[in-house]
């Protein structure tokens, strides 16, 4: 048993290992943009654009080659993935390159302090680019999100331990029911079975939460 | 009379309550990690992650603990 848990940390290191590759993000369509004068393919998760309430960010975008010439007609739009997408913002424009001032539009200040991915599409007369970024809403050190994150994983934590226990009173052994003195807990079994679940969970968050994007959704 | 090792069982614990514990592990885990800034919220983080963990904490619950 205490070999099998050997491969399953190594399955989660390496896994672990594998955010930066899952959380890439790009610009595709042929489009360049900026915000703030940062390329918008370095924004990435360890890397976000801290914004704070009141901010002005500076955009700047351009239209694909393939747009042609003359007058051209894009139209930017701009969301915040949670669960969907929530629009944030809409821009038109005129012309290859376009640039804005605009301020950190509310809805992005109301969410929890923490990074968000931001995507955005741009579309004109026979093309259409999509681009993403990550950008972090600062707040303190300790925001109410790591209290109530806290909390909540300790309370699971200990109500996963009690929904170990078996029921008051169960007859589970012909020898009696737990504590009649017809069988003893094993303690060292138990204790691998609760390694390995930790072990799943570990491996589970890192499926999930880091190669998730290309495994489950 | 026994002799040597009695059988090994596995008494069943509660399966719902290890389900609604790995919920709440699972949503807690998201916050915390999400502040760490490791991650992003979202339906992976938000939904998917503690509903298999419920299922993950279900199991363990079911499997329950060993009496020798």
């Amino acid at each position: 048993m205490k070999r099998a848990l050997i491969p399953l940390a190594v399955v989660t290191v390496v896994l672990i290992g594998l955010v930066p590759m899952a959380q890439a993000q790009e610009v595709t369509g042929g489009c360049s943009a900026t915000v703030n004068d940062h390329n918008l393919d370095t924004l990435d998760i360890k890397h976000p654009l801290i914004v704070e309430k009141g901010d002005i960010l500076a955009l700047t975008g351009s239209v694909p080659a393939s747009a042609g010439t003359g007058t051209i007609y894009s139209e930017t739009k701009i969301y915040v993935e949670v669960i969907g997408d929530i629009p944030v913002a809409e821009q038109t424009g005129d012309g290859v390159i376009w640039g804005d001032w605009v301020e950190v539009p509310d809805v992005l200040t109301q969410l929890a302090p923490g990074v968000y991915k931001v995507k955005g599409t741009a579309e004109g007369s026979g093309w259409l680019c999509t681009g993403s970024a990550y950008i972090k809403i600062e707040g303190g050190p300790l925001t109410a999100a790591t209290a109530i994150g806290a909390v909540a994983a300790v309370a699971g934590a200990a109500a996963a331990v009690a929904a170990v226990k078996p029921k008051h009173g169960q007859v589970f052994y012909e020898g009696g029911p737990p504590g009649s003195g017809g069988a003893t807990p094993e303690t060292p079994t138990r204790l691998v079975a609760d390694v390995v679940t930790l072990g799943l969970f570990a491996l589970l968050v890192a499926l999930v939460g880091f190669v998730g994007p290309s495994w489950v959704l | 009379m026994t002799i040597g090792n009695s059988p090994r069982k596995w008494a069943s614990g509660r399966p719902f309550a290890g389900f609604r514990a790995g919920v709440l592990l699972g949503l807690g885990a998201a916050l915390i990690i999400h502040q760490l800034g490791w991650w992003v919220l979202d339906i992976n983080t938000l939904v998917v992650l503690p509903v298999l963990s419920g299922f993950l904490l279900a199991g363990r619950a079911w499997l329950g603990q060993p009496y020798r």
